[in-house]
């Protein structure tokens, strides 16, 4: 109720903020273009110029100490409500937009429970609720705006925190309106990708489902050989399992998608995995390693083979798996480490040693498909920027 | 109480490289199959070292069968030091003190000696390769959110075989929080117990300011918790500890010293196992005869293949 009141006030300041747009201030000139009213407060050049240098934006924000950041997140809201974010197409408001995205997702990393309660979820909330408020106005379906919402959706589903951004009160229509995904799906339903993201929406509320050791089974179990299972629906909570069971169909959904089936084929795989059901975990994922897929798309369906065959106590399907992932993407570190250990508990060392050796990078580089599973299209955001910066240059 | 603890810990590993290098290079460890076994232990009196001790003065068990130590010395050998620093978001608040004392403990090396820094963001990553004394440390690094390798990170660093004649010792600074690991912590164990590599975790625990400004994704807060308890225990299975850390600005230095001296000071007990199975885990004990004001703290077995 209070989720539902909040985001009700949201939408209310900013249908304010929209009318008094044309408000008699003094224009404030910010760098990307003019605010209507002001006077608003200062906000740093690399919050502003957050497109053009966001690596910079990130390691400033990391290293705000909780007031700056707070008075932070006051100045951008401020500047939000003022600047009519939600006008679509336009560099500036996106730039903006990201940034108090931004913002929020730094700040759903203070651990204090009154701000992860209250003042962070407040932020997330007021950026999914303008984002809601301006789709509501605004239903174009053209090219920019198409761009707008991948653009958007990258960014919410690429951050594991982002969770907090969308309600999640799973199986009632009224909150899963806010998902950008189901939404934007609803806009646009020739491009699957925006069907896939609303499957991957899913799976992402699931939690949890990177760890192959639940707390409960911490340990190995050295009597049988068998490691534990992954978290399953037997231990997850109700929302837990609503989203995994609604996964499944939206993900069935998808699977013939020439563009998107294999993606599909292996997330399915692995909800799949995740309720218990691992034949037809096997199945899926091995259908998408043999197939023609993406790489990184069949790089993570063997590492997944992988990890349920060690679960099991199959150590050579296990090491068969992560070795075929291996071959995938040689630079991988996640299945490059997965074989090596089993190696090197075999008494394969020197085989071992390679594989660790060859998987450490130095201080910079490296990319692994696994780390990206529950992260989306995250590394494709420079190139949605790129093209919703030229759909509105159109 | 891990201070304490490790106040009166001994070390035991396996040196089998120290004098068949050729054969070891085609095993994890050393096997009982007409092979010399080669245990490393640290005798403490009231947290001191003991000194001047004999082959005769040590009972050694495998699999509750009394072995014949035919030879032990006291090793002065040139150490590997992997030192890891947990980068992860939950320890950011003790990033600065860590960075501080990694630069500190390079200090303590001897000439002979090396390290290598590890740390981890999305990705296990060494920030400085093997190196001398002489060479400051890359600590150009920041902390993240999110993910925490910390069983990945380990495991890459156990895995390390020094070249013959020397050891190897890692030390990691971590409050032992995994979250994201491919290695589970069943496997990391079976992984320690078939090197020869010594673990220490010296405690880093989060303070205030750094609880307050990183947060672990959502992903992970069903991760696996007591995770400074069970990193010990693994930590022991290689004749290593757990050091706490006081509050005082030199206790983390103090617990390399204290690492080191422990390390260096160590005697290295060989046998070939008599009247023992073949294969599997093999329980060790390490006692000194006569000798009830020490303590032996021995690794507890190894796994013959």
């Amino acid at each position: 109720m209070r989720t539902v009141l909040t985001i009700l006030l949201a939408c209310a300041s900013l249908g304010v903020a929209a009318q008094r747009s044309g408000g008699s201030g003094p224009v404030v000139q910010l760098p990307n273009g003019p605010v209507r009213s002001g006077p608003l407060p200062d906000l740093p050049h690399w919050i502003t110029d957050y497109q053009r240098a966001p690596v910079e934006t990130a390691q400033r924000l990391r290293l705000l100490s909780t007031n700056d950041a707070r008075s932070l997140r006051d100045a951008l809201v401020s500047h939000s409500k003022r600047v009519d974010v939600m006008k679509v197409p336009g560099v500036a408001d996106t730039a903006l937009m990201q940034s108090a995205l931004a913002v929020e997702l730094e700040a759903a990393r203070f651990e204090s429970p009154e701000w992860w309660q209250a003042d962070g979820h407040e932020i997330g909330r007021f950026s999914v609720a303008a984002t809601a408020a301006l789709m509501e106005k605004r239903t174009s379906v053209d090219e920019p705006a198409h761009a707008w919402w991948r653009v958007a959706i990258m960014l919410t589903e690429g951050n594991h925190d982002s969770y907090g951004l969308v309600p999640p009160r799973m199986g009632t229509h009224p909150a899963r309106r806010f998902d950008l995904a189901t939404w934007a799906s609803e806009l646009f339903p020739t491009d699957k990708w925006f069907a896939l993201a609303e499957a991957r929406g899913y799976q992402l509320r699931f939690g949890a489902l990177l760890e192959i050791e639940s707390p409960k089974e911490g340990r190995v179990q050295r009597s049988n050989g068998k490691w534990s299972n992954p978290t399953v629906l037997g231990d997850a909570s109700w929302g837990q399992t609503a989203a995994a069971k609604l996964g499944v169909p939206a993900l069935q959904s998808l699977i013939s998608d020439p563009q998107y089936g294999d993606e599909a084929r292996m997330r399915l795989g692995y909800v799949y995995w995740a309720m218990g059901e691992l034949d037809k975990a096997r199945e899926a994922e091995t259908l998408v390693v043999a197939g023609t897929g993406p790489t990184h798309v069949r790089y993570i369906a063997a590492f997944l083979l992988g990890q349920m065959e060690q679960t099991q106590g199959h150590i050579a399907a296990a090491t068969d798996a992560f070795g075929v992932a291996q071959r995938l993407y040689p630079s991988a570190q996640s299945a490059s480490f997965a074989l090596a250990s089993l190696l090197y508990r075999d008494g394969r060392v020197t085989e071992a040693e390679q594989l660790f050796a060859a998987a450490l990078p130095g201080p910079t580089g490296a990319v692994d498909p696994w780390r990206r599973f529950a992260e989306g299209d995250l590394p494709q955001l420079p190139v949605a920027l790129a093209t919703l910066r030229e759909a509105i240059r159109r | 109480m891990t201070t304490r603890r490790a106040m009166v810990c001994a070390l035991v590993f396996v040196v089998a490289a120290f004098t068949m290098p050729a054969t070891h290079a085609q095993r994890p460890t050393f096997s009982s199959r007409a092979d010399l076994v080669f245990v490393d232990a640290t005798v403490l009196n009231r947290n001191n070292p003991v000194a001047n001790l004999q082959a005769a003065d040590f009972l050694l068990t495998d699999s509750g069968i009394p072995q014949r130590v035919t030879s032990f010395a006291i090793e002065s050998v040139p150490v590997d030091v992997t030192l890891f620093i947990d980068s992860s978001g939950s320890t950011a608040g003790r990033l600065t003190a860590m960075k501080r004392d990694v630069a500190a403990l390079v200090t303590l090396l001897r000439p002979d000696d090396r390290y290598r820094l590890i740390t981890i963001d999305d990705v296990v990553r060494v920030m400085t390769p093997w190196s001398g004394p002489n060479d400051a440390p890359n600590l150009s690094f920041q902390p993240i959110g999110g993910i925490s390798l910390v069983y990945d990170a380990i495991a890459a660093a156990i895995v390390h075989r020094p070249t013959a004649g020397r050891r190897h010792l890692v030390i990691a600074m971590t409050d032992g929080e995994d979250g994201g690991s491919v290695i589970p912590g069943g496997l990391l164990d079976d992984l320690v117990a078939h090197g020869d590599t010594v673990l220490h975790i010296v405690e880093q625990t989060n303070d205030v300011r750094g609880s307050m400004t990183y947060r672990p994704r959502v992903f992970f807060m069903e991760g696996r918790p007591n995770g400074l308890k069970r990193l010990g225990e693994t930590a022991r299975r290689t004749g290593g500890d757990t050091h706490g850390v006081g509050w005082s600005r030199n206790s983390v230095l103090d617990s390399f010293t204290r690492i080191f001296d422990e390390f260096r000071q160590s005697y290295v007990l060989r046998f070939a196992p008599e009247g023992v199975p073949k294969g599997g885990w093999h329980p060790l004990t390490v006692t000194v005869r006569n000798r009830k004001d020490v303590t032996v703290r021995a690794r507890p077995g190894y796994f013959a293949e």
